[in-house]
């Protein structure tokens, strides 16, 4: 029962997170500079209808005020209503998360699907053509910023070999590009941190005695070095999805997909404070819980690994 | 080794079958993807929650007005086969078409048109576009007489906007304000199907139209944020139309063979506004030596390749009430530097304001060099949105570029600057008092009446220096070149209806 109380104790943890991101931020957009009810409402509103909407909206309160209402309805599961469209939260949210998530894993899995084995590949043959080739690659994805990717693929794919349609959600085609683009950077990552970490296994003392008991090679790295080399590359995954749900924020913009990172986008720039603070909970929530299962599969993966400790 | 290297041919050799998949997705001959930027999701006007720009994509298919705006600005008959108008300019009596049909079967009668006016007028978009609108009286099933406060000839305008377009009272006795949101209907030529929260909404022909079945019989608008992508996916054939590309993509496009444009002009008018309330800007030499020192053909050049119309005065041509005997000023640099000389003017800094990484912001640095030619020390004061907005709203600049649009598109809105409830008084034109008097009286004139006083105003504010008119501002479309009819619309929509595949 030690995982159990470890993942109640890092959910609690999550709280006074929350609780620092939100008003950080809170503080951040209602500091910034103009008039929400009249960006709202537009030039032509009355002072008087302006001052109306700033008392519908809570905004002639003062910010501690704000804040703590803010929260409490968010306990309650009300996150508000979007200040420019009107649409609930929560519901829009909910209804956006799934084509986040399911570009978010298919990115993953295209990172690890490839980056893990080819990382394992160039360290097993290191200084080879392959381990060069691999490190190049890792450098120009390391390099290259998803928007630059992403505009470069639509032409090679899209525009002048016509295999994928450019942006959309309408058939499966559509979710090719995006995690391709989405997943370059964690790609390297995994190149990288699997090269690394099977350089450094395949030294230790216990593959050299494998080796000397007469163990093929194919068996030393099948059964004795890969299990070990996972363990880093695991929380690497872990981050990575993390960092993935972040990053969408570019790839959903250049795809037209409309998940949590294109809501943001659009939120921010019409500063829809309900809709900014909805999605930042949510996501910090999402990061946190998916660190959390990083930590227990670690444990899973390594029994050296003490929850309890 | 080998298995990965296998994998990986076997995969370059597979992902050619997907060859086309741009093509693939592109629709049928009776179809059109239109890709926008924006996000049109309010479909019901008469909502206490409004609409907007954007949304008039959807409602300018979906419904249809007594008066149709047509793309360049014109009106024509439309629900109503004709209007008159009493003398006293008070009472519109529109005579309906008989045998109009909302998109659920109901005929269109008196009824709606009476529901849509007195709600629309209560509503939140009442009074900027059913201005000085009183009631509404049914004289019979197909005749209403439209009653307003006091004159306003621009009422008609009004009756063509995004507000005016016919509602059934029938439908929303049944569905409420929500249910006629989540699925409107109206009497026009497309019917709304479903809009996929920040993907698309699809529209389909409705048949039963009073003008015939549309050609297009689907029309997808896909929201896409990216403007590169909207690029790529109208080269590629993911869509059919884009919307309002820049002036620069338009020139690119007409280079490429499958693709045409289609450039207009909008209902705005750019215009540099100038401080007259302190500073050097009280001094009427400093204003006109500005005012001289401008060439607009060059500003027009560099930010839409020639493309605008020049405006002479601070009103656009296809505005009701045009005032075309004024003339306008000319750029002329002697004159400039005649003026400055004459002025208290002793090199301090002017400042142009306008908002960064804007167009306006390559206006403003045009301007910046003509002014520095004539002497003045011309600064360029690029700020963000909200602070721009801040510096207008408390007139806090020395000039500022204006991007002033029109619903209403009319010579009325020349007053828009001098309307008293707008503005501090300490910030207030010399002559705002009589410019906002003369342009209220234009309000009760019909025809050259009406020009006339719209001259004198625009005549005024020549004189005083108060605003250099710069440009009429551009609509434009990208288009696969099969299509027929698109045209870039004065409000930025477009007229499906009009639509057809070669």
């Amino acid at each position: 029962m030690s995982w159990l109380k470890y993942a109640l104790k890092r959910l609690l943890m999550l709280i006074p997170v929350i609780l620092s991101v939100t008003f950080i931020l809170f503080v951040i957009l209602s500091l910034a500079p103009g008039d929400v009810a009249r960006l709202v409402l537009g030039q032509d509103a009355t002072p008087e209808q302006v001052a109306q909407l700033n008392h519908e909206m809570g905004l002639d309160k003062p910010l501690l005020v704000r804040y703590v209402n803010y929260m409490i309805d968010a306990l309650k599961l009300d996150f508000g209503t979007s200040w420019i469209s009107g649409f609930e939260v929560l519901p829009e949210f909910a209804h956006r998360l799934p084509y986040t998530l399911l570009v978010s894993v298919l990115a993953l899995l295209f990172a690890t699907g490839i980056g893990i084995p080819l990382g394992i590949a160039s360290a097993i043959k290191q200084y080879s053509l392959l381990d060069y080739g691999c490190t190049f690659v890792v450098m120009l994805l390391f390099s290259m910023p998803a928007f630059w990717l992403g505009t470069m693929c639509q032409i090679l794919f899209c525009l002048t070999l016509h295999w994928l349609p450019v942006s959309g959600i309408r058939t499966w085609k559509c979710f090719i590009l995006p995690p391709m683009i989405l997943g370059a950077n964690t790609l390297a990552s995994m190149i990288r941190m699997s090269r690394t970490s099977m350089l450094d296994v395949i030294k230790m003392d216990y593959i050299r005695t494998a080796r000397a008991k007469g163990a093929s090679n194919h068996d030393v790295i099948l059964h004795h070095a890969i299990r070990n080399s996972l363990i880093p590359v695991v929380t690497q995954i872990g981050i990575s999805f993390a960092g993935t749900i972040g990053g969408a924020v570019v790839t959903e913009n250049i795809f037209a997909i409309p998940g949590i990172g294109s809501m943001l986008i659009n939120a921010v720039k019409g500063r829809d404070v309900p809709v900014v603070m909805g999605t930042v909970i949510f996501i910090t929530i999402i990061v946190g819980v998916i660190n959390l299962v990083v930590d227990l599969i670690c444990a899973i993966v390594d029994p050296r690994i003490d929850l309890a400790s | 080794m080998k298995k990965i290297v296998l994998v990986l041919l076997t995969l370059m050799m597979v992902l050619p079958a997907f060859a086309q998949g741009g093509q693939e997705a592109t629709t049928a001959k009776d179809s059109v993807t239109l890709v926008v930027t924006g996000n049109p999701y309010r479909f019901y006007a008469l909502s206490s929650k409004g609409c907007g720009g954007d949304d008039n994509l959807v409602l300018a298919n979906v419904y249809d007005c007594l008066l149709a705006l047509e793309a360049d600005g014109s009106l024509s008959p439309a629900l109503a086969e004709r209007y008159t108008v009493s003398e006293d300019g008070l009472t519109y009596t529109f005579y309906l078409r008989k045998g109009v049909k909302f998109q659920n079967g109901a005929e269109m009668t008196a009824e709606d048109v009476k529901f849509t006016f007195d709600k629309g007028a209560a509503g939140p978009l009442g009074k900027a576009l059913f201005i000085n609108f009183d009631h509404c009286n049914i004289i019979d099933d197909y005749t209403v007489e439209i009653v307003l406060s006091s004159p306003f000839a621009a009422f008609p305008y009004g009756v063509a906007s995004r507000l005016g377009g016919i509602c059934s009272k029938a439908y929303y006795e049944e569905v409420g304000d929500d249910g006629y949101m989540a699925a409107p209907i109206g009497t026009g030529a497309y019917k709304f199907v479903e809009y996929v929260t920040g993907d698309h909404v699809t529209l389909e022909a409705f048949e039963d139209h009073w003008r015939g079945a549309p050609a297009i019989k689907h029309v997808t608008i896909a929201l896409v944020a990216d403007t590169n992508t909207q690029i790529l996916g109208l080269q590629n054939g993911d869509y059919d139309v884009m919307r309002a590309p820049s002036i620069e993509q338009c020139g690119r496009f007409d280079k490429m063979n499958g693709i045409s444009t289609s450039v207009g002009d909008s209902t705005s008018r750019i215009t540099l506004n100038l401080n007259a309330w302190s500073g050097i800007g009280t001094d009427l030499n400093f204003r006109k030596a500005v005012q001289a020192a401008i060439n607009k053909d060059d500003i027009n050049k560099a930010v839409n390749s020639g493309a605008a119309t020049i405006l002479t005065v601070d009103i656009c041509p296809m505005y009701g009430g045009y005032p075309d005997q004024i003339k306008g000023v000319d750029y002329d640099v002697e004159a400039a530097k005649a003026y400055l000389a004459q002025s208290s003017y002793k090199g301090e800094d002017f400042s142009i304001t306008c908002v960064a990484g804007s167009t306006f912001e390559t206006v403003a640095k045009v301007i910046q060099a003509q002014l520095l030619e004539v002497g003045i020390n011309a600064k360029v004061e690029a700020v963000d949105n909200t602070t721009y907005e801040e510096k207008g709203k408390k007139r806090n600049f020395d000039s500022r570029l204006v991007d002033e649009a029109s619903s209403l598109i009319d010579a009325d809105s020349i007053a828009t600057q001098f309307t008293p409830s707008r503005f501090d008084e300490s910030v207030w034109y010399p002559r705002a008092a009589e410019i906002y008097a003369m342009a209220q009286s234009g309000r009760s004139l019909q025809g050259d009446a009406r020009k006339q006083v719209y001259g004198q105003i625009a005549q005024i504010l020549l004189d005083e220096a108060y605003t250099v008119p710069l440009y009429n501002g551009i609509t434009t479309v990208a288009y696969n070149d099969s299509l027929e009819g698109v045209q870039a619309h004065c409000l930025g929509y477009y007229l499906f209806r009009y639509w057809s595949w070669k």
